[in-house]
């Protein structure tokens, strides 16, 4: 996991970190397909944040898709620093609405800047890499970011933020890593297509994940040969991003018993992954697990693998029709590079090995 | 790194003439260094292996044809449309009828054609909003009044133009609004906010976008509407002040930037990083823009090939910035390189004189009414420094350039960070009302400019440009464009001048170029002529130096000074180099 930039030109547009949708048709296109089993079409879904796209930014990483266009860097650079402001936003937003001040008088004046002018283009001068470090170390916005299941934030702020004097300089170029670690909220539909081996291809489609992107996944669910479910591990003290009174975990298991219960998928492999593992684990560390689900044993809150298998049992729980045996259940951190690759790799011989027992 | 210092590393001087052998020596060498070089390299690839062309031209004899002064358009291969070499640029893209079509059915597949829809219908809702709003006060002069009134809203709103009416309540009694006009209109906005509400913003709705937490508060806001919107009679014809209050205060809640409040920015946020750059790069957009060709693709892309802020684009409203900037100074270098949209139009011993149809607006109607793009390129047989020193002189160019120095005004002088002007640069405001013919109307020329030293390229730039200039003079034709002289040293002994133009000077009969070629090998020959000759006299025939003398008074040195000052060492070549390489 280092600064690795892909930069060769790459004039045939062949092969773009911004994936462009491989038929113009999502429907007919694997519709005709699924017929020989040439392309095996898996879908990533799970609520939104559960880390659907970051691990499809993986896979296109370790099939050697990378940055390749000078157009697509700049957007990228664009993307990552909107990320740093949004995550300033709704640092400041925050110490507002729980009436935490900001200390120190000269973060108070960064933090105005912040709210009312600031944008992507500022943050090419160095002079914003200490201004913004010294908000992010301001102990009011450190308490703030203690108390971030309080308020939307992304996963990613505290690497931002230790990387300004990199973001902001106009020498700045994204790595391998932000590209990653930044966020986009997906809207519609995205995929890509690989060879597996034995003259196959896989199609993995990528959904966004709230409330309102889950209506199209319909279009998907009567060509799809396997669904990877992702949930987020570490969301158990947080609120929905488009209800913020509705608990994350609890949405989680709606969809996925709606999911895993639907007729289209009663005959295809079905992966449960569980991810975040990694913040999850942090997390567990400072703070209490058994205080969301009173079935959990007090005792047990902080070892992790406990944890898990309570989280599993709860959403094995959730499936009435699903046969079991086709279902695989597996924890990742999508942001480590090894691990997404190695639980991909899983992943698809588990689809693989379903698909030859038909 | 290397090749973005190009004139550090140039060839070994062609010529050892020195400088005593007077100036008749001096001539021929000119005319030998300029027979080496039709002064642009014929082939297209010395641009695109990132060696800057116009830059190194002519000083390497060996990478140049024998052409000689003959190199015309004939000999250059006409360049053929690519396309996938265009980038599109979302603002201009999301004005263009044709092309959103075709953004919508790429959205359509992709299943997130509700995004653009919602875009459209709030563009559309903020436009019936603004007309009503407007039409229900007598006059713009009485809303004015009432605005400065009212208290602003906060600070914090992304939209600053919001203003809450209602709570000038004493005003209101004031206002000829026509209570029935104003029902009406209330009624129907709200009808027009319901169906976007339905439509795209309920929870469960036909078309709901993904806006997390804006979405409750824009329902919350609705309801606002609602409730109060029930307490007016609506059946009654006449007003109570109650009821016109009430019905001003929906009014502002129907502000589409306070009831669907940064909703409209999240989604084109999110269109242009999620969906678009997947656009940018698909088949359908590419196939489409190939049918439509090079001059519609043109206004709303840019071309990436050579990188992706070379090819810098105006929209019209930039010509009336008072303002030099680093984007301006790039665009210099950028318009400078030798494309094969170049046409010779006259090439002698000392000059040539070049043409291009190149446009650098994105609106159509600029790119229709002429801005061109004229470059001239002179080798002058004298040492860079006397160059300078002679152009630094104001009295020099009354000789050189009679015409373009009519009337003759400085207006103003801005430091550097100009507490009013926020300039980065020194600003000079000069005026000037050429007469290009006996015919024609005078050009009121009004014009800043600001000069630079660029250690990269160890030469001068000077950079004037128009602004919006009031008042206006009804008798003369206003000017608008970008002037650019960049002198460059070739060797101890030559340097090299390269004046580009990027004006419409308004002929009359513009559209007919001959008139206008005719009018500019005049007046660009003679400019480069008189230079010479000034020079010669001055230097008594390349006997001694140019001294700097006389009052700078258009401030050329002392931008210059001030400059290098705040900028040591400072490459606008290099960085441009860098944005172009990147």
């Amino acid at each position: 996991m280092g600064n690795i930039v892909v930069s060769p030109h790459d004039k045939e547009g062949q092969h773009h970190m911004m994936a462009t949708p491989t038929s113009n048709n999502p429907n007919g296109g694997s519709a005709a397909t699924a017929k020989n089993k040439s392309e095996i079409t898996v879908l990533l879904l799970g609520a939104g944040e559960s880390g659907k796209s970051t691990l499809f930014k993986q896979v296109q990483f370790f099939h050697g898709v990378g940055i390749t266009h000078d157009q697509e860097r700049i957007e990228l650079i664009e993307i990552v620093r909107l990320n740093v402001l949004e995550n300033a936003k709704n640092l400041v937003a925050a110490t507002q609405h729980l009436n935490i001040p900001i200390e120190q008088p000269e973060n108070r004046e960064t933090a105005k800047l912040i709210i009312n002018s600031l944008n992507t283009n500022d943050l090419e001068d160095p002079s914003w890499s200490k201004r913004l470090y010294s908000l992010w170390k301001d102990a009011g916005i450190q308490k703030a970011y203690e108390n971030r299941e309080k308020f939307q934030l992304y996963d990613s702020t505290e690497y931002l933020f230790e990387n300004l004097d990199r973001i902001c300089s106009d020498k700045y170029v994204p790595t391998v890593v932000d590209v990653i670690r930044t966020r986009t909220k997906t809207i519609g539909i995205t995929d890509m297509k690989f060879d597996v081996g034995d003259g196959k291809q896989l199609r993995l489609v990528d959904v966004g994940g709230q409330r309102n992107e889950r209506r199209k996944w319909i279009h998907f669910f009567n060509t799809v040969d396997a669904v990877v479910f992702l949930t987020s591990l570490s969301e158990f003290d947080l609120n929905l991003y488009e209800d913020n009174g509705y608990w994350r975990v609890k949405e989680s298991l709606r969809v996925f018993n709606e999911v895993v219960n639907n007729a289209l998928f009663y005959k295809v492999p079905f992966v449960l992954l569980f991810n975040k593992r990694d913040l999850f684990e942090k997390k567990i560390a400072t703070k209490s697990f058994s205080k969301y689900f009173s079935g959990f044993n007090e005792a047990e809150e902080k070892n992790p693998v406990a944890c898990i298998e309570y989280m599993t049992k709860l959403f094995l729980n959730e499936i009435t029709e699903h046969p079991l045996d086709t279902v695989s259940v597996k924890t990742l951190s999508a942001i480590d590079h090894d691990n997404s690759k190695q639980v991909f790799e899983e992943v698809k011989q588990f689809i693989m090995t379903q698909q030859h027992r038909e | 790194m290397d090749s973005t210092t190009p004139l550090s590393s140039s060839p070994t001087p062609k010529t050892t003439t020195k400088q005593e052998n007077g100036g008749k020596t001096i001539q021929k060498t000119a005319s030998k260094i300029n027979c080496l070089s039709p002064l642009s390299p014929t082939s297209p690839a010395a641009t695109a292996n990132g060696s800057s062309s116009f830059m190194n031209e002519g000083v390497d004899g060996d990478s140049v044809s024998s052409t000689g002064s003959g190199g015309s358009s004939s000999k250059r291969k006409k360049h053929k449309f690519q396309a996938r070499d265009y980038c599109l640029v979302f603002e201009e893209a999301i004005k263009d009828v044709e092309c959103m079509d075709i953004f919508k059915s790429f959205l359509k597949n992709c299943s997130s054609e509700e995004m653009l829809e919602f875009i459209q219908e709030y563009d559309r809702y903020e436009k019936v909003y603004k007309l009503k709003k407007l039409s229900y006060f007598v006059s713009p002069l009485r809303r004015r009044s009432i605005t400065s009134g009212g208290s602003a809203t906060s600070g914090e709103s992304y939209h600053s133009n919001v203003t809450t009416t209602a709570s000038c309540v004493s005003n209101v009694s004031d206002l000829s609004v026509d209570w029935n006009q104003l029902k009406q209109g209330v009624v129907e906005l709200k009808e027009s906010a319901l169906s976007i509400i339905d439509t795209f913003v309920s929870k469960g709705s036909k078309k709901e976008i993904n806006i997390g937490s804006l979405q409750k508060q824009s329902l919350e806001r609705f309801e606002e509407i609602n409730k109060q919107i029930l307490t007016v009679d609506l059946k009654s014809t006449t007003s109570s002040s109650q009821g016109l209050e009430t019905l001003l205060n929906v009014l502002d809640l129907l502000n589409p930037s306070i009831l669907f409040d940064g909703m409209a920015l999240a989604i084109s946020t999110d269109l242009k990083f999620d969906q678009f750059p997947r656009f940018v790069r698909s088949d359908a957009l590419f196939k489409f823009l190939q049918k439509k060709g090079e001059k519609y693709t043109r206004s709303i892309a840019i071309n990436i090939s050579q990188g992706y802020e070379i090819d810098i684009r105006f929209k019209p409203s930039d010509l009336e910035d008072r303002i030099i900037d680093d984007k301006l100074i790039y665009f210099g270098f950028t318009v400078m390189q030798d494309t094969p949209d170049w046409e010779f139009v006259k090439v002698t011993d000392l000059y040539q004189l070049q043409l291009s149809k190149t446009t650098y607006f994105f609106d159509n109607d600029k790119k229709e009414s002429g801005l061109k793009l004229h470059k001239t390129v002179a080798i002058f047989p004298f040492p860079l420094q006397d160059v300078w020193n002679m152009v630094c002189n104001p009295e020099n160019h009354f000789k050189f350039d009679p015409k373009g120095n009519e009337d003759f005004k400085v207006r103003d002088y801005f430091p550097p960070n100009d507490p009013i002007m926020k300039n980065p640069y020194a600003l000079t405001e000069i005026e000037t009302e050429p007469k290009f013919g006996p015919f024609m109307k005078r050009r009121h020329l009004p014009f800043i400019l600001s000069t630079f030293y660029d250690h990269g390229l160890q030469g001068y730039i000077v950079i004037c440009r128009s602004f919006n200039d009031e008042p206006n003079y009804p008798d003369r034709i206003h000017y608008e464009g970008f002037n650019y002289s960049i002198y460059l040293p070739i060797d101890d002994y030559h340097c090299r001048a390269i004046f580009i133009d990027y004006t419409d000077i308004k002929l009359p009969f513009s559209n007919g170029t001959l008139f206008e070629k005719a009018t500019y090998k005049i007046y660009s020959g003679a400019k480069i002529k008189g230079m010479l000759k000034v020079m010669k006299d001055l230097s008594q025939d390349g006997k001694k130096r140019i001294e700097m003398v006389g009052n700078d008074e258009r401030n050329w040195n002392k931008s210059v000074e001030l400059h290098k000052e705040l900028y040591p060492e400072r490459s606008w070549y290099n960085e441009w180099q860098r944005l172009k390489k990147f």
